[in-house]
């Protein structure tokens, strides 16, 4: 199985096993995607670019504001969340989950997967 | 540079062109008949009209450019001060505003007691043309004339005799006689050829985030092109192509870096 095809399974093992998660993709910090499994209708070109511009942004906010090592950012919308996390320095773990989520089950299925996801990519 | 617009300053005035050129940031040069003004991210940084240049070249394309304009796109990289739009589109008002409240002049003393451009308008003078008429007659640029002309009525020494009609500034008219000219295109340096990317569809759509992350974009799309040759239906390949792309041409001015660096 090539990495890719890792990468794929594990982001779709997520997203079928982790009650409201409706899609996941794994990006790099240039906004390319490495895998996918977002829901068809969704602009993955906009999903990767943006997921990328708000990491950086999080990154900075957090080295600037003095809040330690950056961990997650969050955003709530009335439809859901989207939550993003590194693994491993070049990329980014975006997950997007439905507005009844139990967000300290995906935080947990977050972490775990953004670890082996960092052993796949480095 | 490509053509973006173009139309007839009949219909729109080049100073609503130069205020939407400011607005849209737009980078390129604006042609009209005779002239051509400057722009670098929205800044006004270049004029040529007739045979001004600078400020009053723009002013002056402002009160009487018609016929014919054009916006052109360019990578070109322009030198200049930048000069205030909102200022130049006031002053062209103005002095509009003066030419249609200045009517036909007459003279009242003797003309050498007037500066050489006020008497070059002056030995024109007939008592019946308009201030329009005469600089027309005598190419005397508006900018020019119309401050010394208003201080020279309001000294007595020349008189006014009537009001312009709007229409009749329709003679400072600078219109095309042939097609406008268009400046060549300015084509960028051809882009180095890089060795054709080697390996399986995983390696090279890895291997392009590496050399994206390298801000090697050339390399980068020709492995990502090579990845989707061996895989047409990739998405992702497809997907990351179309953000090498655009990465690329983000970046376009900068100086690009290929595997042969």
């Amino acid at each position: 199985m090539s990495r890719t095809e890792q990468i794929t399974k594990l982001i779709k093992s997520l997203s079928n096993n982790t009650p409201d998660v409706e899609g996941a993709a794994v990006i790099d910090n240039d906004g390319l995607m490495i895998a996918s499994a977002l829901a068809a209708d969704l602009d993955e070109d906009s999903v990767g670019a943006m997921s990328a511009a708000l990491l950086g942004l999080g990154e900075r906010i957090t080295k600037e504001l003095s809040r330690g090592e950056f961990e997650l950012v969050m955003i709530r919308g009335s439809g859901g969340f989207i939550i993003l996390t590194r693994c491993g320095g070049e990329a980014v773990l975006a997950c997007l989950a439905g507005t009844g989520a139990k967000l300290g089950l995906i935080f947990l299925d977050l972490k775990r997967a953004a670890n082996e996801l960092s052993k796949l990519l480095s | 540079m490509h053509e973006l617009l173009t139309g007839d300053l009949d219909r729109v005035a080049l100073s609503s062109i130069v205020q939407l050129m400011e607005i849209e940031g737009h980078h390129g040069p604006v042609h009209v008949a005779s002239g051509q003004l400057d722009f670098i991210d929205g800044r006004l940084v270049r004029a040529r009209f007739l045979d001004l240049e600078g400020i009053d070249a723009a002013v002056e394309a402002l009160v009487r450019a018609r016929g014919v304009f054009r916006v052109s796109a360019s990578s070109e990289d322009l030198e200049g001060k930048a000069v205030p739009v909102q200022s130049i589109v006031l002053e062209s008002c103005r002095l509009m505003d003066d030419l249609q409240r200045y009517g036909s002049l007459v003279p009242e003393r003797p003309q050498q007691a007037l500066d050489g451009t006020v008497g070059r308008v002056l030995r024109a003078a007939d008592g019946e043309r308009t201030i329009a008429a005469l600089l027309a007659h005598t190419g005397v640029p508006v900018v020019h004339a119309v401050d010394p002309l208003v201080d020279a009525i309001d000294h007595g020494r020349i008189r006014a005799r009537s009001s312009t009609r709007l229409d009749d500034l329709r003679l400072l008219d600078v219109r095309a006689s042939v097609e406008v000219h268009v400046a060549a295109e300015v084509v960028a340096a051809p882009e180095p050829a890089a060795p054709a990317p080697t390996g399986s569809f995983d390696d090279l759509v890895f291997e392009a985030r590496r050399l994206v992350r390298d801000r090697r974009f050339i390399d980068a799309e020709n492995a990502l092109r090579t990845a989707i040759s061996m895989r047409p239906d990739s998405r992702i390949a497809h997907q990351n192509l179309s953000r090498v792309l655009s990465l690329k041409s983000d970046t376009a001015g900068e100086p690009g870096r290929t595997s042969q660096e």
